[in-house]
């Protein structure tokens, strides 16, 4: 054990020095910047990224819906596949349970329970750093693998289909 | 891998793979958060109901994800590397995946909802001007929601030839849990009743939830008696229940929550204007949408089907939910008013004390945008709703609470000089700020009130809480109201 000799406190005036001892998984010490978001560990920002991942997501599920629903608006309607019509439902419904609701409750979540109680911030701060931003990257991955696969894969072939159409049967 | 053989299931399954371990690590973050690091004086039952409802959703998350996590890994399995545990012609059981996956579902579906009901709980009673309703009530109906959640699942497996004794032991389950639900509505209807209603977009959409809510429950309600629910299994009656409870409640509360807390957030205020027309339209497109829908399903049109033809008589009533989808796309749009809207009616960084929350939240000077710890002193907290305490209540030398002003006295104050209100405590929060100048400049005619001195001195209280005990019974109450 340790003993420590000299006074804990700094001197008036004295500079603590710049030491990095960690390299980039320090604590971040600006209020601002891209890196300051992405390796923030202040549960603030980190329900700030939820929310706003949330909303961008609001965006694509939302565009599922209303494709389902363009296409259920007239009987016997060729406008999605059944394969693109089974993709489109399947993604409105993932996307807005795990990429819309859940993410939108971990913004409040994660912003207004800790100051709702009267903690510093949220418990795995300094033991283990950013396990909520470790939650969020997850979850951006997720975000950015997922629909961007199917949604590229779907688009090809709805393009691959008009195209096939136009190639068969010429307009008088 | 014979239904569909392309690779998107595999990014789609490794995707919500990763969620699920983000969900867990976070759930114990926010667990441990609640349990271990409150405030001096902050005991569980003094904590806001959002905080319990986000408490119990946390725990739904820490038990439900795991499962679906060991359904994806099996999933994996089957389709990368030739197991066979979802594979019938090899023996496989073929109800495995469905009970694995509502295991996991059905608390899901409350875990979506918990933390909506935990804000519409701050919502109503901040602008009903009253504090919540059977308080006690709100957090054991939560907690049983998260307990009731995890002996449901199989309802949506009544058609699946479960045997007679499941599905009733599951229907009859299915009942009860629609129990504390009406619980927490009744609840809020008794907030709103005699309550002095403010009517912005954010108690809109809180009212939003209470109404559709209602509705998607009753819906639900039917589907938990076994007969009824084989006729409806797999049609867009299904349809129209989910999207009653999961958008017309879960989402009106997060987007009430967003007009509610963004100045909080921000430090600006959401346009009431555009809010306003944001909630109806979206409360005309959705019943539009997913009124038509409970029809449709009672006519028999079946869900995740592609198209339908034109003799089965479906035809008006999809015109019309698109024509609502249209319109709710519309409206949901509104909401996006935060983007744009940023800057723009930048006030100051200071929480906005006009909007009167009644949590320590709103005590609290907070903001993403200086980085670290601004809380140097923690606050001591020593009563529920503890920022409107610090308004109606003072304690005196011996620490006993005295009333200032009855809860009426305290309304009729605020409306008189609502525009005072910014002079209210916004520093970091202390038992030493009932004697803060506000209290002493504004309440003070009312303490010297001829009849509330009368009152006094023959020993009746008057006030909303007159049998109030003292907190320290070795002080006698009367003999501490004489101090004031």
């Amino acid at each position: 054990m340790a003993i420590i000799e000299e006074p804990l406190a700094l001197p008036a005036g004295a500079n603590p020095g710049v030491s990095k001892p960690l390299g980039v998984f320090s604590r971040p010490r600006n209020a601002t910047g891209l890196k300051n978001w992405l390796t923030t560990v202040d549960h603030k920002k980190i329900g700030i990224m939820y929310g706003a991942a949330a909303m961008f997501f609001l965006v694509i599920g939302g565009v599922a819906a209303l494709l389902i629903r363009l296409q259920l608006a007239v009987p016997n309607n060729e406008l999605l596949s059944g394969d693109a019509y089974n993709r489109a439902y399947t993604m409105h419904g993932t996307i807005m349970i795990f990429l819309v609701v859940m993410p939108i409750g971990a913004a409040f979540a994660n912003y207004l329970l800790p100051l709702q109680i009267g903690a510093r911030d949220v418990a795995f701060l300094a033991s283990m750093p950013s396990a909520s931003g470790c939650s969020w990257l997850a979850d951006f991955a997720q975000h950015v693998v997922v629909p961007w696969w199917r949604s590229r894969r779907w688009l090809v072939q709805l393009c691959a289909k008009q195209r096939r159409d136009l190639l068969a049967e010429p307009r008088h | 891998m014979t239904f569909s053989p392309s690779h998107g299931i595999d990014f789609w399954n490794v995707g919500l793979l990763i969620a699920g371990i983000g969900s867990v690590t976070g759930a114990t973050n926010l667990i441990t958060t609640v349990l271990n690091m409150r405030t001096p004086g902050m005991t569980l039952f003094r904590m806001p109901i959002f905080v319990w409802m986000t408490l119990v959703t946390q725990f739904l998350l820490l038990f439900a994800v795991p499962v679906l996590t060991v359904a994806q890994i099996l999933l994996m399995l089957d389709r990368n590397f030739g197991a066979n545990f979802f594979n019938v012609s090899q023996g496989a059981d073929p109800l495995l995946w469905q009970h694995l996956f509502w295991v996991f579902g059905h608390p899901e579906v409350y875990l979506m909802i918990l933390p909506a009901f935990g804000i519409v709980s701050e919502i109503i009673p901040t602008f009903s001007r009253k504090p919540i309703f059977g308080y006690s009530f709100m957090v054991f109906s939560g907690i049983a929601i998260g307990f009731l959640g995890f002996g449901v699942w199989a309802h949506h497996m009544f058609v699946s030839g479960l045997g007679p004794l499941s599905v009733s032991a599951f229907s009859f389950a299915t009942m009860f849990i629609a129990v504390p639900t009406g619980v927490k509505i009744l609840n809020w209807l008794g907030t709103i009743w005699g309550g002095k209603l403010t009517l912005n977009t954010a108690m809109l959409f809180a009212l939003g939830l209470v109404t559709q809510f209602t509705v998607g429950g009753l819906s639900g309600v039917s589907h938990a008696v076994a007969p009824s629910d084989t006729q409806q299994t797999d049609t867009y009656y299904i349809v129209a229940h989910f999207h009653y409870v999961l958008f017309g409640g879960a989402f009106f509360g997060f987007v009430g929550g967003l007009y509610f807390w963004w100045p909080k957030i921000f430090g600006y205020k959401l346009g009431e204007k555009l809010g306003k027309w944001n909630f109806w339209m979206m409360v005309v497109g959705f019943n539009t949408t997913f009124g038509p829908m409970h029809i449709l399903g009672l006519q028999g049109m079946p869900r995740r089907m592609q198209t339908y033809d034109d003799a089965m008589g479906f035809n008006t009533w999809n015109l019309v939910a698109t024509i609502g989808a249209f319109i709710l796309g519309i409206g949901t749009a509104g909401a996006r008013q935060c983007l744009f809207s940023y800057r723009k009616r930048k006030v100051d960084g200071r929480p906005d004390t006009a909007l009167d929350l009644g949590t320590l939240a709103q005590s609290r000077r907070s903001s993403h945008r200086r980085l670290g710890y601004q809380l140097r002193h923690l606050p001591v907290v020593t009563d529920l709703d503890e920022f409107w305490q610090h308004q109606k209540y003072a304690e005196d030398e011996t620490t006993s609470s005295v009333a200032l002003v009855t809860g009426a006295e305290l309304l009729s104050l605020a409306t008189a000089k609502a525009s005072t209100c910014r002079h209210r405590p916004t520093g970091p929060s202390s038992r030493v700020q009932h004697s803060d100048h506000w209290l002493r400049h504004h309440l003070q005619p009312l303490v010297d009130d001829p009849r509330r001195r009368l009152a006094r001195s023959v020993g009746v209280r008057l006030g909303p809480r007159a049998s109030r005990r003292p907190r320290y019974p070795h002080h006698d109450h009367t003999e501490s109201l004489t101090h004031v």
